[in-house]
């Protein structure tokens, strides 16, 4: 178990270097040079070139750059009056993060049991409507079941509201918009789970125990079909952070998906690169835990020592 | 002094519906266990013998499988048992030992509690009480160290040691009748030795009946009072051990007593093997199944399935070869070689 | 077992046969090619068919749809603005007069093609990259899988995102975006299966009566290996699709007055409350092809199954 969780820990921190690299590199590509815009305020500009290091040789910029990393200062956003990118990530993250929690907790909630149900009561419409909502969960794009639900439950029938984050009646639609998608990759996931776990030999020896079909089915069904759902919980992750991107921006919400979205629609350098920086790493993060998770979880991973 | 009859079929017929078409799995079994002896059922591979066994413990699941016939333990018909009663059943006065102990033990279980919920599903005993039978158990089993152990998971242990925990979890609640399916088949050879002696004191020890169901006549030798052979899923031969073993009555069972390989033999003796493969069974053979393979094959027997007939006393065979009429025209004709009765 | 009437029983009967050499051997059921078997096995899908025709449809409108309606999709029409479907305009109009019928299609063009052409390069470079690597093993695996496990952990749509605020606007950045970061998911895919294949018998065989390793790569190799890559390039499409629309819709992807449904879905998300239909086509359009791709995606991937009877 140690060796494995040393494994994915350098693994993750090669990666947000890799990250942290490419995005440097990036930078000194971009058109033209941004810094000469006549948009710039003489403040910003000298606050960029400050940061970045511009007159220096480029393995100076390098170190620099991951030291001003280090200490947490992501660079100067050029639109928003030179506020620093941290504190937007400061201001903003708690929505978004808020936002992505339930979102994870709602999906699970709805997608797990789903699966299992249309699992266990195969051939019947419980099973057909699970089947459909699943298939139509991962066609339709984020954006579009955020303005479908936008418009229908917002707009026409007036049940919630459709912007903004004030309190729990805000939160129904973006979550659910959200969330769609997810709710159809874990109930399929789980479903197809369970049908390939039910034919596994010590289903058989369960049954020849004479044991409860629930017993069955909870304690040695569910517990293993569950595994593979974990390991996609770090994708599920990154697909439900890009899905801020555009649900923050149609239901209004302060969150930092939103600023990127503007930022990289306005150009702002600063603030992508520092934002990207920071989701980066984040999605990093999360992807170690879901590694360690699954470790815990999964006995023959947790004792490592396989025999015979 | 009668015995009594634990377990009696008759007639059992299994049918799978598939992509393919429909399967006959077993067209017919019948067969009776005593109290106290070891059946083996021997047969090649997709024979039907492994259904017919696990159709005992109802893990046959129907449908897809179309089942008739009956299953008689003691004086209950286990097809037409309700399924909590078989449930009860099942674990405790049947129980089974499977092929795999790899794949037959729950990877992300501790391989106490699997033993465990045996206990809590078939007895009342107290948590105390079940953890000291499972260490009991295993020391019957010959599993050392079964405090550390019982909180192991199957990946823990080696090949031979899973399959003493597939036997300990089939012995923990003193059952009557063993059903153990081709429990050596993933084992190496110097481990199977090991599981039979074990199976074999175990067989002693708690005087329950075994029905074995292996494709290797070297594990029925030593352990089987009475053997069942099935060929194309029916029996073509039924008697004691000894009797088949020294006059085989089924040219089938001969042919499989002549191929298996014998430690006795010189080194220049060529391997002798059966020709051709068993018959389809989404469309059965109308007579012996055996007949396209047979070097005594007669007309009848591609017309005619031969019913079981007394070859001695106890001793059947499903051939036509043992019908009066036949030994009446050779014996009187001799346009048959003779050997093919001796 | 029924008696048998001994009236039944003739001595003739009794004549003796022997083997039968043929019947011995018997095969009842014809055995066909994998590929044959997966064609019967699609066929029998009613509703991957359906969805193959859904997708066939799609793609012919998208090259004759602009000229069914007889309009010019870039064609401003200040007179015309926002207008409901009609006979005129089929799909009606949008805020600038421009007709939507000869947009969506025009913009399926875009799209269908970005999604097919960036699932294609991901595939090729992604089979090579896991194929050679599998194949190889040792330093050259090493070094490719060590890129592979870093770049895995890159988040997607951030780098493709980054590319494009980098090199600009427009389907060529676009598709560039794409494949940067997704052959990965192939590359990975292939060397599993080029590392299961490898260690088969049936390579083991192929060596030893001697051929080379380009033949085994290619008859043995690949052939088993397409039908992982052919599911994996099916199921990845919708996802471009959608990547193209993502980014498309926060404005970094195809520029007006080109048109791609990412494009028309943002257009008709501003307008929401006024003219729904102008994001509620387009949104349908995008949900049909990616729904028909990922049934038939399920569908090629049973079929291709050998375990599935």
């Amino acid at each position: 178990m140690k060796k494995y969780i040393f494994h994915r820990l350098c693994i993750s921190l090669i990666t947000l270097l890799a990250l942290v690299t490419i995005v440097f590199i990036l930078v000194r590509l971009l058109p033209g040079d941004p810094f000469i815009s006549d948009k710039l305020t003489p403040e910003a500009r000298a606050n960029m070139m400050a940061y970045h290091g511009f007159d220096k040789p480029v393995y100076v910029q390098y170190f620099r750059y991951l030291g001003n990393l280090l200490r947490g200062d992501f660079g100067i956003s050029l639109k928003y009056n030179n506020m620093p990118v941290l504190k937007i990530i400061r201001d903003s993250f708690p929505y978004s993060a808020d936002l992505g929690i339930r979102t994870i907790l709602f999906a699970l909630l709805v997608g797990l049991p789903l699966g299992i149900m249309a699992a266990l009561k195969r051939g019947t419409w419980i099973e057909y409507a699970c089947i459909i909502i699943a298939v139509i969960g991962i066609s339709l794009p984020d954006f579009v079941t955020g303005s479908l639900l936008q418009y229908v439950f917002g707009l026409k029938l007036k049940l919630f509201p459709v912007a903004l984050w004030r309190g729990f009646r805000y939160t129904v639609l973006p979550v659910l918009a959200l969330s769609f998608y997810t709710i159809a990759v874990i109930s399929r996931l789980m479903r197809a789970s369970m049908l390939e776990v039910v034919h596994q030999d010590y289903i058989k020896t369960a049954r020849a125990k004479g044991l409860s079909p629930f017993r069955v089915v909870w304690r040695h069904q569910i517990r293993n079909a569950i595994l593979p759902v974990v390991t996609v919980v770090g994708p599920i992750t990154a697909a439900i952070l890009t899905g801020t991107f555009v649900i923050e921006l149609i239901y209004a919400i302060p969150g930092m998906g939103k600023y990127y979205v503007l930022g990289v629609q306005n150009l702002d350098y600063s603030m992508i690169l520092g934002l990207t920086v920071f989701y980066g790493a984040f999605l990093i993060a999360a992807n170690f835990l879901v590694d360690l998770l699954y470790g815990i979880i999964d006995p023959r991973i947790r004792t490592g020592n396989t025999k015979g | 002094m009668t015995t009594t009859r634990l377990l009696e079929m008759k007639d059992l017929t299994v049918r799978f519906a598939t992509y393919g078409g429909n399967v006959q799995a077993v067209r017919g079994i019948s067969f009776h266990m005593n109290e106290g002896e070891c059946l083996a059922m021997v047969g090649e591979s997709g024979c039907g013998k492994s259904v017919t066994a696990q159709t005992i413990m109802g893990l046959t699941p129907s449908p897809p499988a179309t089942i008739s016939g009956e299953i008689f333990f003691r004086e209950t018909n286990l097809l037409k048992l309700g399924r909590k009663k078989l449930q009860a059943l099942c674990g405790s006065k049947i129980s089974m030992i499977f092929q795999d102990p790899m794949t037959y033990l729950n990877p992300t279980m501790t391989v106490g509690k699997q033993l465990e919920e045996v206990l809590q599903e078939h007895t009342r005993l107290s948590k105390r009480e079940r953890l000291e039978k499972i260490r009991k158990t295993f020391d019957l089993v010959g599993i050392p160290n079964p405090e550390k152990r019982i909180k192991e998971y199957p990946h823990e242990f080696s090949g031979g040691m899973r399959q003493r925990v597939l036997i300990a979890m089939a012995v923990l609640c003193g059952p009557e009748l063993i059903i153990a399916d081709e429990p050596t088949t993933a084992l190496d050879v110097t481990i199977q030795a090991q599981v039979l002696e074990l199976l074999k004191s175990l067989r002693e020890k708690l005087h329950t009946s075994v029905l074995l169901i292996t494709h290797d006549l070297g594990v029925v030798a030593n352990m089987a009072d009475r053997i069942l052979v099935v060929y194309a899923g029916k029996v073509v031969e039924s008697g004691d051990a000894d009797a088949i073993f020294h006059s085989p009555a089924h040219p089938y069972t001969k042919a499989l007593l002549a191929s298996a390989p014998s430690a006795s033999w010189q080194s220049k003796q060529n391997l002798v093997s059966m020709g051709g493969t068993p018959p389809d069974l989404f469309s059965p053979p109308v007579g012996c199944g055996f007949s396209p393979r047979c070097d005594y094959a007669m007309k009848i027997c591609r017309e005619k399935h031969p019913p079981l007939l007394k070859a001695e006393e106890g001793h059947l065979g499903a051939c036509w070869l043992l019908h009066e009429r036949c030994r009446a025209l050779t014996n009187s004709q001799g346009f048959f070689p003779k050997e093919a009765l001796s | 077992m029924k008696p048998y009437d001994a009236s039944e029983l003739q001595d003739h009967m009794f004549s003796h046969v022997g083997k039968d050499s043929e019947k011995m051997e018997e095969i009842l059921r014809p055995s066909l090619t994998y590929w044959q078997d997966a064609w019967l096995k699609l066929q029998k899908n009613k509703v991957a068919m359906a969805s193959m025709g859904v997708i066939g449809l799609c793609c012919l409108l998208a090259l004759i749809g602009p000229y069914m309606g007889g309009h010019d999709y870039t064609k401003v029409n200040a007179e015309a603005i926002d207008q409901v479907p009609s006979l005129k305009h089929w799909f009606g109009t949008d805020s600038l007069g421009r007709d939507l019928w000869t947009r969506l299609w025009m913009g399926a063009r875009i799209s269908l093609s970005i999604g097919f052409i960036a699932t294609l390069m991901n595939s090729v470079i992604g089979s090579i990259a896991g194929g050679v690597s599998g194949y190889l093993g040792g330093r050259v695996d090493m070094i490719i899988m060590r890129t592979v496990d870093v770049l895995y952990g890159i988040p997607y749509i951030i780098i493709a995102i980054l590319v494009m605020v980098v090199l600009g606007t427009g389907m060529q950045s676009l598709i560039l975006a794409m494949v940067v970061v997704g052959w990965i998911k192939t590359a990975r895919l292939v060397r599993g299966q080029v590392i299961q294949l490898k260690h088969q018998e049936f390579v083991l065989a192929a060596k030893k009566l001697g051929a080379g390793n380009l033949r085994i790569i290619f008859r043995h190799l690949i052939p088993n290996t397409l039908g992982v890559i052919i599911t994996d390039l099916t199921m990845a499409v919708p996802y471009a699709i959608f990547t193209e629309a993502f980014l498309s819709y926060i404005g970094l992807g195809i520029q007006p007055p080109q048109s791609s449904w990412g494009l028309l879905a943002r257009a008709g998300a501003q307008c929401l409350r006024t003219a729904p239909y102008q994001m509620f086509i387009p949104a349908f359009f995008i949900g049909i092809t990616m729904l028909s791709l990922n049934l038939f995606g399920d569908g090629l991937r049973d079929a291709l199954d050998p375990r599935i009877r």
